[in-house]
């Protein structure tokens, strides 16, 4: 049941304040920074912004520590986007992003499934599996979409992270839990609205930065779907492997025998196919869905 | 120091009256702790006999109810030291609609994987009339532990099929699921739960 509340709080007002927050950090960096420089800046904090916003919307502040695993989430929100954003302004060795990415990654997912694997022996094996696979999938996510983002502009790299993360809310919808469906749909609903800000700028932006802090909270809602609700692993594994697909296409046009085809087609088909993707997921959660009336 | 020997035969009946002795103040003393109702053991709770029953206000309209299946503890009440503890696994909620249970267990509501049971210790109990009692203690729901009090009542007491004393005892009482962090769709459901706990107990 969402109300015209939820709607509010959960997509205008997370869309709202990552597209505000975008276009502050733009204006106040660009007289700093220059315009080139501060084309990578902003992003990050946007997303994190438009993203905390939301959830304090629609659930309220929770107390610290949290009493609910997935409300580390909003915590976190933060330190991810500033380390998103030294990602994005510091032009570190491949070997510093792979650590800084894997740190973000494994820090998420060990403090939302914490109360669950603490206990070893009863987590042994489904939950032990769902925290490793997700940490492997959610680290090649943030590799995937690091290079698209390097390639796209960053309203291209918007349009796929939200073929995938839209998608993602429904499958959590049906699978026990509004409340990670919500928080889903919070943060598709913030890259939303930082994707829009980009595009309104101009092509010029990029999305760096973006993919750390996008893939670390996508993967800690979809973990907490998998431990906490009935998220299927299958399903989980399916949303993450989604922007894969864009990168085997981005990889496909890059090769010499088929041109250097790089416009708007293969844009679409990317975003298409990330599209596709996640519905398999939906379809997958759809059908095994049975409200028995509820 | 004096050292008093027996001879054969006399030797063997002194020890055999000894242990006799032995036998009889064994049995006494099992005896008067049976009988003594200050010295009453702790009864534990009967799962399939006890009910935890919930009741909570749909969309501003109706009641719905719901009820644990799994609980479990040990009550002493007549004892010189009362307690009451008691605990409910919070995965085995049942309200009569599978889909509706497993949003419930969610961390929409009991987040029942990170919190899986729910539980009450006694701090204070207080005979307050025949067969009634004033319970103080602390009730955890959803990692939230919060001081609650209830009025427990002597519900009757009687034998089993096999023969073992069982006693039992009901109370009810209403939290406010918010204070225990249970916040999420306080519109539609009511921030109002009246439980009702009734327990048949009796010696494990």
């Amino acid at each position: 049941m969402f109300t015209l509340g939820d709607l509010w709080a959960g997509i205008a007002l997370p869309l709202g304040l990552a597209a505000a927050g975008l276009l502050a950090a733009r204006w106040l960096t660009r007289h700093r920074l220059g315009a080139r420089a501060s084309r990578s800046w902003g992003g990050p904090l946007a997303v994190a912004l438009g993203f905390a916003g939301g959830i304090w919307a629609l659930f309220g502040w929770p107390g610290f520590p949290p009493l609910d695993a997935n409300d580390w989430l909003l915590f976190l929100a933060l330190p991810l986007s500033l380390l998103g954003t030294l990602d994005a302004s510091a032009r570190l060795p491949m070997q510093v992003r792979l650590a800084a990415s894997t740190v973000a990654v494994v820090g998420v997912l060990l403090l939302v499934s914490w109360p669950v694997i603490k206990d070893f022996e009863s987590s042994w094996p489904d939950g032990t599996r769902a925290v490793a696979v997700t940490c492997a999938l959610s680290i090649a996510w943030i590799f995937s979409l690091d290079e698209l983002a390097a390639r796209r502009s960053a309203a291209g790299v918007g349009a796929l992270l939200l073929a995938t993360l839209a998608p993602a809310a429904a499958v959590l919808a049906l699978s026990g839990s509004q409340r990670l469906a919500q928080t889903s749909g919070v943060l598709a609903a913030a890259v939303g609205g930082w994707a829009l800000a980009e595009y309104a700028l101009g092509a010029a932006g990029v999305a760096a930065g973006i993919p750390l802090i996008v893939g670390s909270l996508h993967g800690g809602v979809l973990l907490c779907g998998t431990l906490y609700a009935s998220l299927s692993l299958g399903n989980l594994a399916l949303l993450l492997a989604a922007v894969h697909a864009a990168w085997l296409v981005q990889r496909w046009v890059g090769q010499p025998w088929v041109g250097r085809q790089r416009g708007i087609l293969s844009a679409v088909v990317q975003a298409a196919l990330v599209a596709a993707v996640s519905c398999w997921a939906l379809a997958r959660a759809w059908l095994a869905f049975d409200a028995g009336g509820y | 120091m004096l050292a008093i020997t027996f001879p054969g035969k006399m030797k063997e009946a002194v020890m055999m009256g000894r242990l006799g002795a032995g036998v009889v103040l064994v049995g006494f003393l099992l005896l008067s702790r049976g009988a003594s109702p200050a010295r009453a053991e702790a009864v534990s709770v009967d799962a399939v006999h006890s009910s935890v029953l919930f009741r909570i206000k749909h969309l501003n309209t109706s009641h719905a109810w719901g009820r644990f299946n799994d609980v479990a503890g040990k009550l002493n009440l007549d004892d010189g030291n009362p307690a009451v503890e008691v605990q409910i696994k919070t995965a085995s909620i049942d309200t009569g609609n599978p889909k509706r249970e497993e949003h419930l267990k969610s961390p929409d509501f009991f987040n029942a994987k990170q919190f899986p049971a729910i539980t009450f210790r006694s701090t204070r109990i207080q005979k307050s009339g025949d067969g009634k009692y004033a319970v103080d203690g602390k009730l955890t729901l959803h990692g939230v532990e919060k001081p609650i009090h209830v009025e427990l009542t002597r519900t009757g007491a009687g034998k089993n099929q096999q023969g073992t004393s069982i006693v039992g005892y009901e109370t009810n009482f209403i939290i406010k699921r918010s204070d225990f962090g249970m916040k999420y769709l306080l519109e539609g459901l009511s921030d109002d739960v009246l439980l009702i706990v009734s327990l048949e107990c009796g010696a494990k």
